[in-house]
């Protein structure tokens, strides 16, 4: 007879099974594709099998529970620990990691990349076993051993197109940050151990602060998850990852590996019953920054992958202010306050891993049939690839926080935890200032997103790469829709996640049980406002469709709203209709706040110089590198590595050499014990 | 329960019959300060009715966005309109929270704009698309902290205790129907008037820009340096323009009802179904495109690189109206 438990272990862990060993039988025949089909189908079968526990275990109440292996380490028995905030991270993991393999089918076909495919797709499953087992990690070791291993898979998953310098240079930084976060995380769980006595993670209600130890703990954990989550500064290894990665990849890292740094955010943001007001602070001012330069950033790209990561970035900030009005309100004993700011939190992370994927697999799509990155170029796709246009508008209007999609849920929860904090008396009603980087970010959003969407698929092409795009394969477009109707239906029925919410909320919330959130957050008026609104989309779009089967010219479109039509070119003041050269291009589109915001964003200009009577032919561009890695970062490295350079000759580079190091060093602490007693 | 549905009922009526009058009181008191005899005071109604009739003009490079966005835009001003108090009443929907619901879909109004613009490939309606989501980075906060410093002053001048009890129940003052009820205010502090008045003013700049006046831009043209609204409609004809002409008038009289309200007495018991509060309001509203007109009278617009700067000063008001209440 098997008990709720040990079924709810048992599914977990062989859906974990199935998922790291997904990859050998693509690995043993990577020639064929045979073995991609198989490792695939095992892929979707342990997602599907994980996600089908967590429904199980959702339905169960969400208990807490935690199996200990029965086994002397010195590091205490190895320990899984499930709950309810664990388990709403896992259910991104598994959904993107199912959807991203059976995308990578057709993206990354087996045929065109025999020799890459076969680790992509081992690095693939391996990679979703690991982040599942970070979040279910109860143990300081386990919970390091499987961050570690996740880190090296993104590592092997961003090499995948191993051929272009820009890929190897974006994996070694992409490496350099997974290693320093790594490193404060280390540290940081000896820190915790020194002050819990135990190796068990994660540790909630502490009564006090002991002292300076926790202010260690706090700033170790924002550095190490933040990297992770591309809080900046430690945001510099994300946009170019992000950018050189695959499709798929992208959609990986973005939708699920930057929420296992908020998640570790949110476990240490509950380490104390009554956590200090500057955690709270911290969380929202590192956020509201994060978010502005993000925000800014994002507009004056032009190659659209970056510009989707540095949304990402954006986003994370966003759920770290979140994060930070949660704590506020635990520290000010706000109850209020912290159930809006911690569901505000999760369910944007949760929409976050929808439809940032979405647009990711929507710009997978886009490459994949035009083969070029950048929107230049482009245009007027939406005639030959309809499909990818409807879902990728989908996509951008739920980022773009559109009502009724799911976008605007949670932007609409985290505003109003924003104006709960403004009206609360005394000196934390600053708290509500950053509610202005939030609006700022909305509109920025607005504006990458529209940019987006309109010069790659509306207008005219501007060049002949249009001509032979057409819409991706099955494998390819159903992920996309699956994704983006789970954004609409969140959208329209955000009530389903209520109890979701509440548990999880619960079991994160380090100061006794929080408000119900359906008592706060008026769920039904969202329902009833996505029905009338896509009724009405509705309505109009079948008054479209039906003029169009009955249309008279080939290109015209005619509607029951617009009775009489006449189709011409659009109007040009007189000029001749066929300049797409002269219509709007990435660069000009977002020019103007790119020159507001010049000294934030440091756009870099090259201008070839046009001398002579008959000048060359001569192309000018800009470019908006991250200014922070260019600035800060790279300056600080090289400081560093100067520093470090003088202890280089302690350096044998024989084994003997070092293991005397170590004697030494353990004779010196040996006799120091000695010595002070 | 009936005096609510009454001032429910007079509230859509007005939202959807007044609109198109303020553009013609905007362009009267033009015409009247310069002397000319200007268009009849209910021209934009006649050029619906016009429009409704005529034949549109499609261009042959837009997809389904160009003809279903002014619908959608349409859709989701008056939807946003239902949320706005436009009398001394509650709004006809209303509910904890509203207020961002009412940004949100007038963003949601812009972006189909926009959209739709860029469907028809030119570059005109780029380049009116590109200044409408760049301005939008600075209104939009702008807007949110004139909201921000509303629901503040309004839970301040409350008397209530807290806007959240520890239990998690909501006290109803984040909701604009509430927040703006001239009855639902004990205590009025000097200080609040004056931050009140700080953000009225920072709302007008938003207005004038959001409805695409001068000096931030100029209704009456499509080929001028600064264009911006009327450029990224240029291709719209027939029952499009008219959605599109309804809508940004609708926008016109939201904007300028939550002016209005913001510096309505308060604690003077004006209550709801009073006659002389209702013609209060509407007369507020006819006084502020009044202004609006006043304003394109006296003024030209401003160059290019100049509103950004008009903008910011608006998001600096409302900072400055913040930190005056809660300092």
């Amino acid at each position: 007879m098997l008990t709720a438990k040990s079924s709810v272990l048992g599914g977990l862990i062989s859906a974990l099974a199935l998922a790291a060993c997904s990859g050998l039988p693509s690995l043993a025949a990577s020639r064929r594709n045979a073995g991609r089909m198989i490792s695939t189908t095992l892929l979707v079968a342990g997602c599907a099998l994980g996600i089908t526990v967590l429904a199980g275990y959702w339905l169960g109440g969400a208990p807490s529970y935690i199996w200990s292996l029965p086994w002397n380490s010195p590091f205490g028995p190895p320990q899984i620990r499930l709950d309810a905030l664990a388990a709403f991270f896992l259910f991104p993991v598994f959904l993107i990691a199912g959807a991203g393999s059976i995308y990578g089918l057709g993206y990354w076909a087996q045929k065109n990349h025999p020799a890459s495919g076969g680790r992509l797709t081992l690095f693939w499953g391996i990679m979703t076993a690991a982040m599942a087992m970070v979040v279910l990690a109860g143990q300081m070791v386990v919970f390091l051993s499987a961050w570690e291993i996740m880190a090296m898979a993104g590592y092997f998953l961003l090499v995948t197109d191993d051929s272009q310098p820009n890929v190897r240079r974006a994996a070694w930084i992409y490496l350099i940050a997974a290693h320093l976060a790594a490193l404060s995380l280390i540290a940081m769980c000896v820190l915790l151990h020194g002050m819990t006595g135990t190796f068990a993670l994660w540790p909630r209600r502490l009564p006090a602060d002991p002292g300076g130890i926790s202010v260690a703990v706090f700033l170790l954990a924002l550095a190490g998850f933040g990297a992770k989550a591309g809080l900046a500064p430690m945001h510099f290894w994300l946009p170019d990852a992000h950018a050189a990665a695959p499709g798929h990849v992208s959609a990986f890292f973005s939708g699920v590996m930057l929420t296992m740094g908020v998640y570790g955010l949110m476990r240490v943001a509950a380490i104390f019953a009554d956590p200090p007001l500057w955690w709270g602070g911290t969380f929202l001012t590192v956020g509201a920054g994060t978010a502005l330069l993000a925000g800014i950033w994002a507009i004056a790209q032009t190659d659209f992958k970056r510009m989707m990561a540095l949304s990402s970035i954006e986003n994370m900030g966003i759920i770290a202010m979140a994060l930070g009005l949660a704590e506020i309100g635990i520290s000010t004993r706000s109850p209020v306050l912290a159930a809006l700011g911690v569901c505000g939190a999760l369910l944007h992370m949760l929409n976050h891993s929808l439809f940032k994927p979405l647009l990711f697999l929507c710009a997978g799509a886009v490459i994949h049939a035009v083969h070029r990155r950048g929107v230049e170029g482009l245009g007027g796709l939406a005639r030959n690839m309809p499909r990818t246009f409807t879902v990728s508008l989908v996509g951008a209007l739920a980022i773009s926080g559109i009502p009724p999609l799911n976008g605007f849920v949670s932007e609409w929860i985290i505003f109003f935890a924003f104006m709960v904090a403004g009206s609360t008396s005394g000196p934390q009603a600053t708290a509500a200032l950053p509610l202005a980087v939030l609006a700022l970010c909305g509109a920025a959003t607005f504006a990458a997103y529209i940019t987006w969407i309109s010069l790659i698929f509306l207008g005219r092409s501007k060049t002949d790469a249009t001509a032979i795009a057409h819409d991706p394969g099955r494998s390819m477009l159903a992920p996309m829709i699956v994704l983006a109707g789970l954004c609409v239906v969140l959208g329209t029925v955000p009530a389903a996640l209520a109890e979701i919410l509440n548990r999880a909320a619960g079991a994160w919330s380090p100061a006794g049980p929080l408000p119900d959130i359906r008592s706060i957050v008026p769920f039904h008026i969202f329902t009833v406002l996505g029905i009338v609104l896509l009724a009405g989309a509705a309505i109009v779009g079948i008054a479209l469709r039906r003029h169009r089967s009955r249309r008279a010219m080939p290109a015209a479109v005619t509607t029951d709203l617009v009775p009489a039509f006449a189709a011409v070119e659009t109007w040009n003041c007189g000029f001749s209709p066929r300049v797409g050269r002269a219509a709007y291009t990435g660069g000009s589109m977002l020019q103007m706040p790119t020159h507001w915001f010049r000294s934030v964003i440091r756009p870099r200009w090259l201008r070839p110089r046009i001398e002579g009577i008959f000048p060359l032919p001569a192309e000018a561009c800009r470019e908006s590198p991250d200014p922070l890695l260019d600035y800060l970062i790279n300056p600080l490295a090289a400081r560093i590595s100067r520093t470090v350079d003088r202890f280089r000759r302690l350096h044998g580079g024989k084994s003997q050499i070092y293991i005397l190091y170590m004697l030494l060093i353990l004779l010196i602490l040996t006799l120091s014990i000695f010595v002070t007693a | 329960m009936f005096a609510s549905l009454i001032t429910k009922i007079l509230d859509v009526v007005i939202l959807l019959m007044m609109p198109p009058l303020l553009p013609g009181i905007i362009n009267r008191v033009k015409a009247w300060f310069a002397g000319r005899k200007g268009p009849p005071l209910l021209q934009t109604y006649f050029d619906l009715r016009r429009l409704i009739g005529k034949q549109s003009v499609i261009s042959s490079a837009t997809t389904w966005v160009f003809p279903a966005g002014p619908f959608i835009v349409l859709g989701m001003v008056v939807t946003a309109g239902l949320l706005m108090p436009l009398g001394p009443a509650q709004a006809p929907i209303h509910f904890e929270g509203d207020l961002i619901l009412l940004v949100y879909l007038l963003g949601a109004a812009r972006f189909f704009t926009a959209l739709a613009a860029m469907d028809t490939g030119s570059s005109f309606e780029g380049m009116g698309a590109a200044r409408e989501i760049a301005f939008a980075v600075i209104a939009e906060p702008a807007l949110f902290m004139v909201l921000l410093v509303l629901v503040t002053a309004g839970w301040q001048s409350s008397g209530v205790s807290a806007v959240h009890s520890a239990a998690g129940g909501l006290s109803g003052y984040l909701s604009l129907s509430t927040l703006l009820l001239p009855s639902a205010h004990a205590v009025v502090s000097g200080r609040m008037q004056a931050a009140l008045i700080l953000s009225a003013v920072a709302l007008f700049i938003i207005l004038l820009a959001e409805c695409g006046r001068i000096p931030v831009d100029d209704p009456n043209t499509h080929l001028e340096l600064t264009m911006r609204h009327e450029v990224m409609i240029l291709d719209n004809s027939g029952r499009l323009l008219a959605a599109q002409t309804y809508a940004s008038s609708m926008k016109l009289l939201i904007l300028s009802a939550l002016l209005v309200h913001l510096l309505l007495p308060r604690n003077a018991g004006l209550t709801d179904l009073s006659v002389g509060a209702w013609i209060l309001c509407l007369l507020g509203m006819v006084l502020t495109v009044g202004i609006v007109g006043i304003v394109e009278s006296f003024m030209a617009r401003l160059r290019l690189k100049l509103i950004p700067m008009l903008l910011a000063s608006a998001f600096l008001l409302g900072g400055f109206a913040f930190l005056l209440l809660i300092g």
